[in-house]
Parts: structure tokens; sequence; C-alpha cells
């Protein structure tokens, strides 16, 4: 049986025109991350919006500069001192809006992740029950988890009054009880924390945000008194079997925004050339994935190794997105947390050939000491590509059982996996950064795969609420690198066994027939803007998403890697024995070209 | 092009404004102008310990709304294991002692609170300098004339002592013929420690301090634990000490020396070695933060020339292949042996 089945690139195809009435725009986005900050110029060429080049330098939010606003400046001034074009007047502000004379920028927006996050400690009354659905609430923004009080706690209250004076948290974020539910515990717990709250004011005074039982909520006003910063948002857990999420985060991103990204020195600067607020970058790269999830019209899947923070976000058409980003892991400082949650063998074993657990743990510790070095050497290279993994792997994981709990998880089809962050788009062979992908999401089915290599996409989020137009053309005008299709069947055979029959037959090449075998990788070549037709025959127990056995035609668009046929299996077994493992390693990157 | 790129300080002589912060509003002692020794405490605070509930009126089976007609202490009365707290007169007398020694914190819903207060915790100068700045219930700013030289880690203690250069070159490692002959009170300098055993030893030793160049990442937890602290300048590993921070540090042989932890949550603060003189610098200040420029002193933070000290000879406007292959902006730099090297910018810190 054959389907024909024609699916789109991965970058976006155009949908949107200019109106021939509306006047040129020349735009700036600029992404403040931890480590480095990214100023990228867009402007019309040949009737759409196009990149035109992008800066990255230092971020100096930090001392010895402790001026955000500086990296920005900075890295706008390259962009002028390449292209010639005049962009900061002599007192180092953003000439606005573009003079006829070339000089100047139309739009400016940006977003930052380089604030600290969120220091929360979280209550509630069940661990799977309001808890969890309360650190749901918490991934969705930049926070980080200090500490816990349930009934499960076996703590006294006077411990945990003394961990709320010991942490200085930022936030105390209570959950529990559902609507007209449990109350004298709540309310037990409400004590504890005002008096936690009252001692721990003494040097910085919490916020408290009350997401529980919504019958609570003028008796939680009146104990807390006046003193206390009390927010008050929808209950998390209504009834046992609902969920409702999107008001406590609500009230969180603010807190974020008020409390972090308006506290950076040099923000006030930068705020004033943006003609909307600074958005986080997470919100703003779920935005726009979202939206790609709507174009594409199938599920989208983006990841973003961050220096200070790693974020994932699973966009369906249609569907709530979901958002998880992860506060204490990144590649940057962050890294040595990597150390606390697996084994070093963990991230030796994606190694292809043999470093000591000396030399990771130094490596590790020296890297979150300066996080904005490169790698020099090939040895280097591969250990920060398998810290990547462990990192991506302990993500994934976590960010997975939490959204299965939730009623809105489905595992619809993938289309289109995107990627971010300068250790997944910085390295020279992006065939490389794709395995990475393929080792730790392993995705199955037919999808695309694109990165964000000018480190552009959020920002572009952030500009589309205002410039939707612009935002689409530099989607397609090049934003992002097309990587190419992976083919990922599902299914499990012997090494060897024929897994996949396909047939590729290019724009003016020669037809092309592959037998993939179980256990292997495979790439076949198809050039960035050249099309195919492929036909996929899976053997009788293997599955490319359409039904065991079940062959299919699809009509694709080339990338700089190709197409990928993945036929390792799910979940990926890696040999044992040290030398077997890492000669599977350099077979499979040697496979796919890295 | 400007490239801006991390720094680290060396300095031979400069003025240095030194922050000193309790953890917590605490009692500020010094005051602007006084000049201050190693010793001497600029402030300090209670150090408090633990919250104690006592649920009083769960215990004395009366109501919360009767607990004021009964309690026999007020908020903020410092009360010892014993001292009454409640007295119920008339029929059924009953009496309530305090079971914990502490400060009344709060009463909450027929429940005491109290906080545990044990001794202070004292913020001393660590370095002869100069109160110029006070930080109303938190610390002080002094100035101190002298060396100062930016770590890279601390163990979280900060010292004060007499340094002693123990190793013979900047890569020497840490070893028991260091901690040889009168030892105590000094602040050791070493080039690396790769050895678990001999930092216990140096704590039998009494020395006050210890800096490294470098130290293995396996013994970061035995160094935390030591009584004494150990400040690193170079990094995580077996690379040593950075030459110029080395001979800094051997000219200063038998100099007094603070050792000064980087203040937490405080983003791109660094541990803080000082060596006072009593010599007054010029005007000129340690240039941090600025953009790259030939001439200046580099450490390279990676192999394969990881802390090698280097001269930037040419700056490269374009952006260049790196050896993995991957495009970035750097400077060509001079290495001791003559030898010209491009290393990404990225890897550069300037030594200033």
């Amino acid at each position: 049986m054959s389907a024909d089945n024609t699916m789109t690139e991965a970058t976006v195809e155009t949908t949107v025109k200019t109106a021939p009435d509306a006047p040129p725009k020349s735009f700036l986005v600029a992404d403040c991350g931890h480590t480095n900050t990214t100023v990228a110029l867009f402007d019309e060429a040949a009737g759409s919006y196009r990149l035109i080049i992008r800066a990255t330098v230092p971020t100096t939010a930090a001392d010895p500069w402790a001026n955000i606003h500086l990296a920005v400046r900075q890295a706008i001034q390259q962009i002028s001192d390449i292209t010639g074009r005049t962009l900061l007047n002599p007192r180092g502000d953003l000439i606005r809006p573009a003079r006829a004379s070339g000089t100047g920028i139309d739009c400016f927006a940006a977003v930052i992740s380089v604030a600290p996050p969120l220091n929360t400690i979280l209550a509630g009354l069940f661990d799977k029950v309001s808890l969890a659905s309360a650190r749901c609430v918490l991934k969705n923004s930049y926070t980080r988890e200090l500490d816990a009080f349930s009934l499960a706690d076996a703590r006294s209250e006077s411990e945990q009054i003394t961990s709320i004076v010991h942490h200085q948290p930022d936030l105390i974020f209570v959950a529990g009880g559902t609507d007209g539910g449990a109350e004298e515990h709540l309310l037990n717990l409400i004590e504890t924390i005002k008096i936690g709250a009252l001692a721990a004011s003494e040097i910085k005074s919490p916020h408290i945000l009350y997401a529980g039982n919504k019958d609570l909520r003028e008796r939680i006003r009146t104990i807390l008194g006046e003193n206390i910063h009390l927010h008050v948002a929808d209950n998390v857990r209504p009834t046992l079997a609902s969920e409702h999420l999107g008001d406590a985060s609500r009230l969180i991103n603010e807190l974020y925004e008020t409390n972090k990204i308006k506290s950076l020195p040099g923000i006030h600067d930068l705020s004033t050339w943006s003609a909307s607020s600074l958005q986080p970058t997470a919100q703003a790269l779920a935005k726009i994935v979202g939206y790609f999830a709507s174009l594409q019209k199938g599920r989208v899947l983006a990841v973003d190794l961050g220096s200070d923070q790693t974020t994932l976000v699973d966009a369906i058409p249609d569907k709530k997105r979901r958002l998880w980003v992860q506060s204490d892991l990144g590649m940057g400082r962050p890294i040595a947390n990597l150390l606390n949650k697996v084994q070093t063998s963990d991230i030796t074993r994606w190694l292809p050939s043999a470093i000591s657990e000396a030399e990771t743990h130094n490596f590790i510790l020296n890297k979150a000491l300066h996080p904005q070095t490169i790698p020099s050497t090939e040895a280097e290279l591969h250990l920060e590509q398998a810290i990547a993994r462990e990192i991506l792997r302990c993500v994934t994981e976590e960010a997975r059982a939490n959204w299965q709990g939730s009623k809105s998880a489905q595992a619809a089809p993938l289309r289109l996996l995107l990627a971010r962050g300068s250790t997944l788009t910085g390295v020279s062979r992006p065939s490389q950064t794709l395995l990475i992908l393929l080792d730790m999401l392993q995705p199955t089915g037919i999808f695309s795969v694109a990165i964000d290599t000018y480190g552009v996409l959020p920002a572009l989020g952030a500009l589309a609420a205002h410039e939707p137009l612009a935002a689409v053309q530099a989607l397609e005008g090049g934003a992002l690198a097309n990587l190419g299709w992976v083919v990922a069947p599902t299914g499990k055979g012997q090494p060897g066994q024929k897994a996949l029959n396909i047939v590729l037959e290019a724009e003016e090449a020669q037809r092309l027939e592959v037998e993939v075998e179980y256990g292997t990788i495979e790439t076949l070549p198809l050039l960035p803007g050249q099309s195919a037709k492929v036909v996929l025959k899976p053997a009788r127990r293997f599955d490319v998403g359409f039904g065991p056995g079940v062959e299919q035609t699809i009509t694709i668009r080339g990338g700089v890697v190709g197409l990928v046929i993945d036929a390792r299996g799910r979940p990926l077994d890696l040999p044992a024995d040290d030398n077997d493992r890492q000669t599977l390693l350099r077979q499979w990157l040697w496979d796919v070209g890295g | 092009m400007d490239l801006l790129t991390h720094s680290t300080i060396v300095s031979p002589l400069t003025r240095i404004r030194q922050e000193r912060l309790l953890p917590g509003k605490g009692e500020v002692l010094a005051k602007i102008g006084q000049v201050m020794s190693p010793v001497q405490v600029v402030a300090r605070t209670p150090m408090k310990l633990n919250f104690q509930v006592v649920p009083v009126c769960k215990l004395m089976r009366i109501s919360p709304e009767d607990l004021a007609k009964y309690l026999l202490i007020n908020k903020g009365d410092v009360v010892e294991k014993g001292t009454p707290l409640v007295r119920k007169r008339g029929v059924g007398r009953k009496e309530f002692v305090s079971p914990v020694d502490g400060t009344l914190y709060d009463v909450v819903h027929g429940r005491l609170v109290f906080q545990q207060v044990s001794g202070f915790v004292a913020l001393r100068a660590l370095a002869r300098s100069r109160v110029v700045n006070r930080i109303a219930d938190r610390g002080v700013i002094l100035e101190i004339n002298g060396s100062r030289i930016q770590a890279i880690w601390d163990s979280g203690k900060e010292g004060f002592g007499t340094i002693h250069v123990a190793a013979d070159t900047a890569v020497t490692p840490f070893s028991h013929q260091q901690l040889e002959g009168d030892i105590s009170n000094r602040i050791l300098i070493t080039g690396k420690i790769n050895q678990a055993d001999i930092l216990e030893q140096a704590n039998h030793a009494q020395i006050s301090g210890l800096i490294t160049g470098s130290i293995t990442a396996d013994l970061l937890p035995a160094a935390r634990s030591v009584n004494y602290p150990i400040f690193v300048t170079d990094g995580i590993g077996d690379q040593g000490m950075t030459e110029p921070i080395f001979q800094l540090l051997q000219q200063s042989e038998a100099r007094d020396i603070a050792l000064f932890c980087s203040p937490p949550d405080m983003p791109g603060r660094r541990p803080e070695i000082i060596i006072p003189l009593e010599a007054v610098p010029g005007e000129t200040l340690p240039q941090v933060g600025q953009p790259l420029a030939p001439g200046q002193t580099v450490r390279i933070l990676r192999p394969p020339f990881n802390n090698q000290v280097g001269v930037v000879v040419h700056l490269h406007n374009r952006t260049r292949m790196t050896p993995v292959g991957a495009r970035a902006y750097g400077a060509d730099v001079q290495l001791p042996d003559g030898h010209v090297i491009f290393v990404p910018v990225a890897n550069l810190d300037a030594i200033v």
C-alpha cells in the first residue's frame, strides 16, 4: 500500500506577503544570555526581510562591567563596523527610526535570560497532586526550587521556619487543597510560612503566591496580614482530576520580570530602546514554537541548551504548548550540577575515545568557572558534546515524567525538531548536532530538523507580537539552518536484519535505492534547496508512523546533512564493553558525516 | 573592531576598595576614617540559629485567644530553659516553663516562636586598612594600598597571615616537604594540589591559609572541610599557577596577606588576595573590562595551551577557523618561547 504525502520544508513556507503600501522597515533583535549577547540586523532585501548580519559578544551583566546594555551596544557597534551602517549616535543611543541616509533602525526587540532565577520554596499538601502541579508551574519560568514542604515532610514546623530563613527565597509558592477541600493542614502551613517569611524579611521579604483551595483565600489574606507580599492565583488543582496552571504561571512570570529582569544593571537603558517590554527568552521561544506548530500543522519540539538553563518546548497545533525551563542545568555555571544528577560513566559512555573520570570532573568544573570558553581540541569537543547529551537526557526525562502526569500530554507525531544554544549550533559539522539530538531525544517517525544557527529565534518570537510580517519573513529568509529530514522507524529486530528499504529520487540526480539494517544509521545526500520523492518501505515489524510494514511516499526538501535514516531502535542500546561502544560511536559519527 | 574579553587583576601596587558586608543586618562598629588592623572587627551580627516553635496553648489546654492573659513574657525577651512562660492562676493552677533557650520572636495562633541565638558573627578587617565608607547595618568599605590578585575559587573561609612561598616553581605540587619548619600562621603558596592527605597534614601544622594555582576536582570537598582557607588562582585540575601570579607572590615573601572570599549572590565578583603595602600607588587603576588590544598580556584558558601566558600581537577583525572547525573571533598570541598561535577571544583572559 502506498500513499503520497507532501511535507513542508523545515523552514517556513511563504505564507505572508509584504503589503504593497507597507513601508520597509529594518530591525535589530537582541538575545541577552548568561554568557553571550547576540544582536542581529534584519532588513528588507528583494521584497522581504532577511537576516543581514549578527554579532555575538560576551554578556556584560556581571562585574567588571555590571551593565547589560554595554554588550548590546558593543554588538551593535560590531555590526556597524562590518556593514558600515551607522546605528548608534555619538552618545551610544540607537538611532531610530532609520534615516533616508541609511543610518539607524526602525524597530528593536530583545529577550533576556541573563537574570538569575526566582529562588522558590514550594508548599502544598500532597507530593503527587498539588506539589506536582506547582512544579509544572515553576518550570514554565526561570525558577529554582530550594525546598518543598508537604504533608509527607517529616520535619517539624521549627525546621521549616529555619529552612525559609536559611534559604532566603524570592518566592514561596503555596498550592494545595481542591476547591472546597482540605483546610486545616493548609492553614497550619500558612502560619508556619508567615513566621518564616517575616523572619526572613530581615534580609529580604519573600513574595508569597497562593494557588490552592479558593475558599481559603480571605482567611489566608487575614493570617498573612499586611506586611507580606501576597499574590493570589487560580487553584492549580481545583479538583483532583483537573489542573489549571495558566494563572499561576502568568503571575510567576510577572514576578520574574519585575523582580529579576528589571533589577539587571543597565536594563532601563535597554528597555527604552524597545517598543515592547523585554521578554524572558523561554516565553518568547515558546511563542515562536507554537507558531511553527500551527504553520507546520504538526508537533514541533524545540530544545534550547543554554549557558545557565536548558529549555524544552513541545507544541501541538491548536493545543496548549508545553514549556519546561530547567534552571539548574546548562553548559555554563550550572554544568557542575550535572555531577549531582548522573554518574561520570553516564557522560563518558558517549565519548568515542577514553577520557578518565578525573579529567572529566576537572573539565566540568573548569567549564563552570569559565563558561565562555570554547573547545580547541577534538577531545574537548567530544567531551562537551557528551555533557550536552547527558544534560538533554536529564531535562527531557524530567519534563516527560511531569508532562505525562498532566492531562494535555499527547504523543502526536513529530514534524519539526528545533535546536538552539551554542554547543548545538556552533559546531563545524551540523551532523554532530543532529546525532546528539537523535541520541538523547530519541524521536521516531518522519520529521525535519533545523537549528537556530544565528541565535535569533526567541528574539523573533518577541518581535512577532508587534511586527508579525517581519518575523515571518525573517524566518523564511534563512534565519534557521535546515539540517534535513530524519526517518526513525519504531520496532525491534536483530542487528543486520532489514529494517527499511528506501528509494530516493531527487531532482537532477540518480535514483538511489538503499536497504537499511536494524541497529544502523544511514545518511543519504540531499542538498539544501533540492527536493526529492522518497519511498519508504519498512519491514514487517517496523513502523515509520503509518503502521507496521506500511509503505509511504513522501516529498522532502534537502538540508545541510541530508536525509538520515535512524534505524538504531528505541531506546538506544549502547554496548557495555568500552572498546565496542567507542567503535560503535565512531561508526555512528562517521555514518552521519560527523 | 573592539573585542570584549574577561580579565583577571594581578596588580603589584594599586588602591583597593574592599567591601566588607555582614550576611544580614547587624551592628557596624568601625567608623569612617578609622585605621583598622587585620584582627579588628568592623561589624558584627548575632549568630542566629534555629527557630523553635512551642505549641503552648495545646500543651496548656488554653485557647489561643486567652493566651495573652497568661503569657509572662513579651516579644524580644530572652529566656533560658526553665524560665516560666505561661501561668494559669486559680483553680487548676498550671505553669509552663521554657523548654529552650532563645528570644521570643513571635506569638502565632497559640504558639510561641523562639529564635536561638549563639554569640556573634564578627566580621574582621583582615588587612591593614582605612574605613572610607559605612553601609548602614551591613558593613564598611575599606581602602587598602597594595598588591591585588583575583582568584577563581575559594573554599568559603577567609583569613590573613604572612606569606610563605613553599613551592619552587609555579607548577610544583603541594608536598609534605613544603610543611617542614615553622609554618604556623603562614599562608602558604604552592603550585598545585593533587594529594588529599597533605591538606589534613597542613591542618595539623596550623597554617593560616593556602594559595594554589590549581586543585584537582576530587579534592574540593576536602578543601572545603579543612580549618584554613584555600584560594585557587587558576583553575581545577593539574595546570598549576600562572607565572605572573606566582612571581608576584614570590616577590611578596614574608609580607602580610589577606584572603577575601567572593561575596555570595554577586555574579562576577571573585575571591581576592590582597597584600597591603606602605607604598602609595599612582592614580592608574587596573583597566578591567576593556576591549582586547595588541600588547595585552593574556592567560589561555583551554588546552592545548591551557594556563600559558602570552602577549597579544594581532587582533583578527574577522572570524577564523578554530582547530575543531568552528568559527570564532580571536587573536594571535605570542608565547614565551616565541611561538605565535591563534586563540579564540573566548579562551583568553586578560591579565591587568
